[in-house]
């Protein structure tokens, strides 16, 4: 079943397009990360997802129900962290997270239980009495996340849940999001790419406000990710270079200079048949090998790849 | 309306801590207390003030103390409820916590009316303070009143603290500044007052209900449901409009 589905979800500001015919499917029980620059308009489908905005046009479907504004039930299914939570500064973190209990109507006895799990989740425990007023930016992202989770929602937006965490906090969030996907769906925007990479299970990646593309991360790669083959040479490799003509496997070369030493960056798609090709063509070439490397592109590499506009689907 | 309850709370508890509701209660008793009292001794506080003054001030009535009481309380009090409810939504909008709460199952409408009603009991409570200290020292000082057509006064002055509340949280959410918020809710409220003076246009304005409220004081009988009803429409009204505005804002 799917947790969530975009149709052509369109919204302008004045004249900028924020987002553009968004389709989207999200699996159910999966972690999902909604990948874009700055102003691509991830925080824009985020708003528009759990109501707190309406689309020009388009429609979206969480748990199958529709959404909108006025659709009040079905935020008892969603937990929701947004980009810059804020917060009550005269509420206590405990005040404040019973207080979203009982917006969410859990029984008094519910929401003490709650409060302390949540609250020893994110390592709030002992500063659950102090005021929000006082707690600083990663506290306050802490808090945040565990006033996502109060309702055991069914699925959770996080906008950029590490933004303000430190590296060991940043290992327990992503650490939580995974254990959280066992019995919900979470739906992540980032631009934090390592971040992707060790939670998420499928991404979609935007860029202006238009879907770039859609997958999971295997897929991902596989569909975009060209390794390159990086060989360093003692003198002029324009050699090699006339013959490259006509080698299928072969996508783009570049020659460039490392260290002073002569070096050509080829990219390949057939990865197989270029490791068996490649070192008989550069024997034959007579030059000095240097040095012989094959390297992966990471999601990073494809990202940017993705962003440019050199591979859309 | 969802989540109305836990909102009615919070409100209550923000008025609380915040000290919002300890400021407008101490104000409207210190000038409920203040009034008799300052009415009773003014010929005593002049005579110390100056020695060869001669003024000669008749010896204050009840009706006047009282009378004196509504003139200065609605003016504090207006000025009180454009303070603390011009920033009641366009802070929380501004802020994020608007987004925060109603990403939850809480309806628009809930988060509105949870304001207007916290807002109301607050001043309404702080009211009360203020007219059993302002009756009980003028009994005690000038002599007996009225107390039905004080209660009545209290009443409109009631009413007319709603539609403040209600014209002021209507700025709030259609402005994102405090200030242009209060600004213009002043405005309103003070060009009203002032049209209170018209002839038949003021009869209709929502001022119409001190005026009133303090013939009642006086024996008047003289009434002006006009402005009652006008008074019901514009809270009504504004109510309304306000939550249209925040039924379709981008949060």
């Amino acid at each position: 079943m799917l947790a969530i589905r975009c149709e052509g979800l369109t919204k302008l500001y004045r004249d900028v397009v924020a987002l553009d015919r968004l389709d989207l499917v999200v699996k159910e029980r999966s972690v999902f990360g909604f990948l874009g620059p700055n102003g691509a308009g991830k925080t824009t489908t985020i708003k528009l997802l759990v109501g707190l905005s309406t689309p020009l046009l388009g429609r979206a479907w969480i748990a199958g129900q529709e959404v909108s504004p006025e659709a009040i039930e079905l935020r008892n299914k969603i937990g929701y962290l947004p980009e810059v939570p804020t917060f009550y500064n005269w509420m206590s973190g405990r005040e404040f997270l019973f207080f979203t209990g009982e917006l969410y109507h859990l029984s008094k006895e519910e929401i003490e239980n709650r409060c302390n799990e949540l609250l020893e989740l994110v390592e709030l425990k002992e500063a659950a009495k102090r005021k929000i007023g006082s707690y600083s930016r990663g506290m306050r992202q802490r808090l945040g996340i565990a006033q996502a989770l109060i309702n055991r929602p069914e699925i959770i937006f996080l906008d950029e849940p590490c933004s303000a965490l430190d590296p060991i906090g940043r290992r327990d969030v992503l650490d939580l999001i995974k254990r959280l996907s066992t019995d919900a769906t979470v739906f992540m925007s980032t631009h934090i790419l390592s971040d992707v990479e060790r939670v998420c299970d499928s991404v979609a990646v935007i860029d202006r406000g238009k879907l770039v593309t859609t997958s999971s991360i295997e897929e991902l790669r596989r569909k975009y990710a060209h390794s390159v083959f990086e060989l360093e040479f003692e003198e002029e490799p324009s050699p090699l270079i006339a013959m490259f003509q006509g080698m299928k496997w072969l996508t783009k070369f570049e020659q460039v200079e490392l260290d002073g030493s002569p070096a050509l960056y080829l990219w390949v798609t057939d990865i197989n048949t270029a490791k068996k090709e490649l070192p008989s063509i550069v024997a034959a070439s007579g030059l000095t090998l240097l040095r012989y490397e094959l390297t992966l592109p990471s999601l990073e590499d494809i990202f940017v790849q993705l962003v440019n506009g050199e591979d859309k689907i | 309306m969802s989540g109305l309850g836990a909102l009615i709370k919070k409100e209550f508890k923000e008025q609380i801590k915040t000290y919002r509701l300890l400021i407008i209660a101490v104000v409207f008793l210190v000038f409920g207390l203040a009034t008799p009292l300052m009415l009773k001794y003014l010929p005593q506080i002049i005579k110390l003030a100056g020695e060869n003054i001669v003024i000669d001030i008749p010896p204050a009535s009840a009706v006047q103390a009282l009378t004196e009481y509504a003139d200065t309380i609605i003016q504090v009090g207006v000025l009180l409820v454009v303070l603390t409810a011009m920033g009641a939504i366009s802070g929380e909008v501004y802020k994020g916590t608007a987004a925060m709460v109603l990403s939850k199952p809480v309806s628009r409408a809930s988060f509105i009316f949870a304001k207007l009603f916290a807002l109301s009991t607050s001043f309404i409570a702080a009211l009360i303070l203020a007219s059993a200290a302002c009756y009980g020292y003028t009994v005690i000082l000038l002599g007996e009143a009225n107390f039905s057509a004080f209660m009545a006064l209290n009443g409109l002055l009631i009413l007319f603290f709603m539609v403040a509340i209600s014209v002021t949280l209507l700025f709030s959410s259609v402005f994102r500044s405090h200030l242009a918020a209060g600004g213009l809710a002043l405005v309103v409220l003070i060009g009203q007052a002032v049209m209170v003076n018209i002839p038949r246009l003021g009869d209709y304005m929502p001022a119409g209900l001190v005026s009133w409220g303090i013939g009642l004081l006086s024996g008047e009988e003289a009434s002006a449901w006009g402005a009652l009803r006008i008074s019901l429409a514009v809270i009504v009204a504004c109510l309304y409009l306000t939550w249209l505005r925040m039924r379709n804002k981008e949060l």
